[in-house]
């Protein structure tokens, strides 16, 4: 089984770490490669990801992806996971920047693939079959699905993956024509993200605890 | 006219607080944009009874109609597998201008797909607003009111605004849990029977299920965390002063997987328990006891105590306690 773990090119979340772990959990005997698309430029979070233990990583990198949506991203990491032959994606639920946890659903909806969120633990069954727990509609659940799959992994998901921290994978940059995609395919839509405002909420230090509870309450 | 579509989530027959929650603020918007609010209800295989009880409450919310669906195929876990295609059949019918998800884990399941496949926007945690008269979009037209959408980036703290004239395609939202607020809503209300909508078979088989002891976090309008290992009988007595709707637990592994898609109105984190993401929306209110001097800086917080240990705890609860003999005596 290949294992593709989708992570930010820039920095690795906190989520992208957990997938990366629980990857690394389900090895060995299975393939896992690191994926990250963005504009071009240095990917240190793959560098990071290939020092943690991962095989190979895969850098799609085009300015085509400047400024690119969520749909644009899934589309592109959903090839770069078909090219690479992964049957299992493993993505950390959302990142630490904006926090939507929208790219994942964008790759599984390009795919297609089965799209699970939130899993904590992952163990791999029959071929082709991986069980997996979650929380889910106010229970704690275990399930046992086929892939192929999207799973996005929680941040705080009970994984345990160590790495000697040596470098021995290797790293392959693609652009986005390598992978079949047309520039217009990805044309930017930064219309989906929103303007940003500066919060105009500032701290105050409470005297006491009285002072803290009334503020706290306040409507 | 524009329709609001919302997802109201059942656990155990029920309709979740941050599902009715959701209701009233999508009937809050819709009443200012002349917007009528379909609300979703999938369900397993359902008595009449228990669809009509779900309704006069989802109703009361402040639904104008209910497009309910009963399928052995929605029984077991809400996930996108099982319910997206179905919530996206729904929303090709109404093209709502904005579809809400409550708080917890289903946001997550079910808004980021929805997005996908509509090609809607999406917003987690985020906070409806409307202005009014601003902008007239053509010279001579009345001004109308505008729907934004404000999200709190989770690194900086930061806003980001969506609006919704603006953005001339659908948006997917979820939202905090609030205080439960008046009924707006009438109980009787028109119930659609629709059919189950499929996507692709998957093999996707539930081996466990058991009650998530964390459960209630997620559908809490206000959260206290304590740090880890902080005794029961303390929590107890946090528990007996705190608001209705306020959640209480220590900061483990379950609770803070819970929280990762929690979004309460109020979070008081005491001590060294704070998570490393804040479940918040913009208007989420913070409160943090804490005498470390980098405490504050990740997390947004609107009101430091500078305490520790386990008089801090003590003081918090004294000061609620107070609080509540006040207001009783109000």
């Amino acid at each position: 089984m290949t294992i593709a773990v989708c992570v930010e090119p820039k920095a690795l979340g906190s989520a992208s770490r957990a997938a990366l772990a629980l990857a690394r959990g389900l090895a060995p005997g299975h393939d896992i490669v690191a994926i990250a698309a963005g504009p071009a430029g240095p990917a240190p979070a793959l560098t990071e990801a290939l020092r943690a233990g991962v095989g190979r990583a895969i850098h799609v990198a085009d300015a085509a992806l400047d400024q690119a949506e969520f749909p644009a991203l899934g589309l592109v990491l959903a090839a770069a996971a078909r090219r690479v032959g992964a049957s299992l994606i493993l993505t950390g639920t959302s990142s630490d920047q904006e926090g939507r946890g929208v790219v994942p659903a964008a790759i599984a909806h390009s795919l297609p693939a089965l799209f699970i969120t939130g899993i904590e633990e992952a163990a791999a069954a029959a071929e082709s079959r991986l069980i997996v727990r979650l929380r889910a509609g106010g229970s704690r659940r275990r399930l046992e699905l086929q892939l192929p799959a999207l799973l996005t992994v929680a941040r705080h998901a009970r994984v345990v993956a160590t790495a000697d921290g040596k470098s021995t994978g290797s790293e392959e940059t693609l652009t986005i024509a390598d992978l079949g995609i047309d520039a217009a395919c990805v044309s930017p839509r930064p219309g989906l993200v929103g303007t940003l405002e500066r919060s105009k909420r500032r701290m105050t230090v409470a005297k006491s605890a009285d002072e803290l509870v009334r503020r706290w309450l306040v409507e | 006219m524009a329709n609001v579509m919302v997802y109201v989530e059942v656990r155990g027959g029920v309709s979740t607080p941050a599902s009715r929650f959701a209701v009233g603020e999508a009937r809050r918007v819709a009443s200012e944009l002349g917007a009528t609010v379909y609300a979703l209800v999938p369900l397993g295989p359902a008595g009449q009874d228990g669809i009509e009880a779900l309704a006069a409450a989802v109703g009361e919310a402040g639904a104008d109609r209910i497009l309910c669906c009963c399928d052995p195929a929605l029984e077991g876990p809400p996930l996108d597998a099982r319910v997206g295609v179905w919530v996206a059949s729904v929303a090709e019918r109404l093209r709502p201008l904005l579809t809400l998800l409550p708080s917890g884990g289903i946001g997550a399941e079910l808004g980021p797909p929805l997005a996908a496949r509509t090609g809607a926007a999406f917003a987690p945690r985020a906070a409806l607003e409307i202005v009014q008269g601003a902008r007239a979009s053509e010279a001579g037209e009345q001004p109308r009111p505008r729907l934004l959408l404000r999200r709190r980036r989770p690194s900086d703290g930061s806003h980001r605004v969506l609006d919704a004239r603006e953005l001339e395609r659908p948006l997917v939202a979820t939202l905090h849990v609030g205080s439960a607020r008046p009924a707006p809503g009438q109980a009787a209300v028109e119930v659609e029977m629709l059919s189950y909508v499929g996507g692709p078979p998957c093999d996707l088989r539930e081996l466990e299920c058991a009650p998530d002891p964390a459960a209630e976090i997620d559908q809490a309008s206000g959260v206290i965390l304590v740090p880890r290992g902080t005794p029961q009988q303390v929590i107890e007595s946090l528990r007996a002063v705190a608001p209705g709707g306020t959640a209480v637990a220590a900061a483990d592994d379950a609770t803070l997987l819970s929280l990762e898609t929690a979004c309460p109105s109020r979070l008081l984190v005491i001590a060294d328990a704070a998570p490393e993401a804040l479940p918040a929306a913009p208007h989420t209110r913070v409160a943090l006891v804490s005498d470390a001097s980098d405490a504050t800086k990740a997390l947004g917080v609107d009101t430091v105590w500078r305490a520790s240990g386990a008089g801090a705890v003590a003081g918090v609860v004294q000061a609620l306690a107070r609080r509540g003999r006040a207001k009783e005596m109000r």
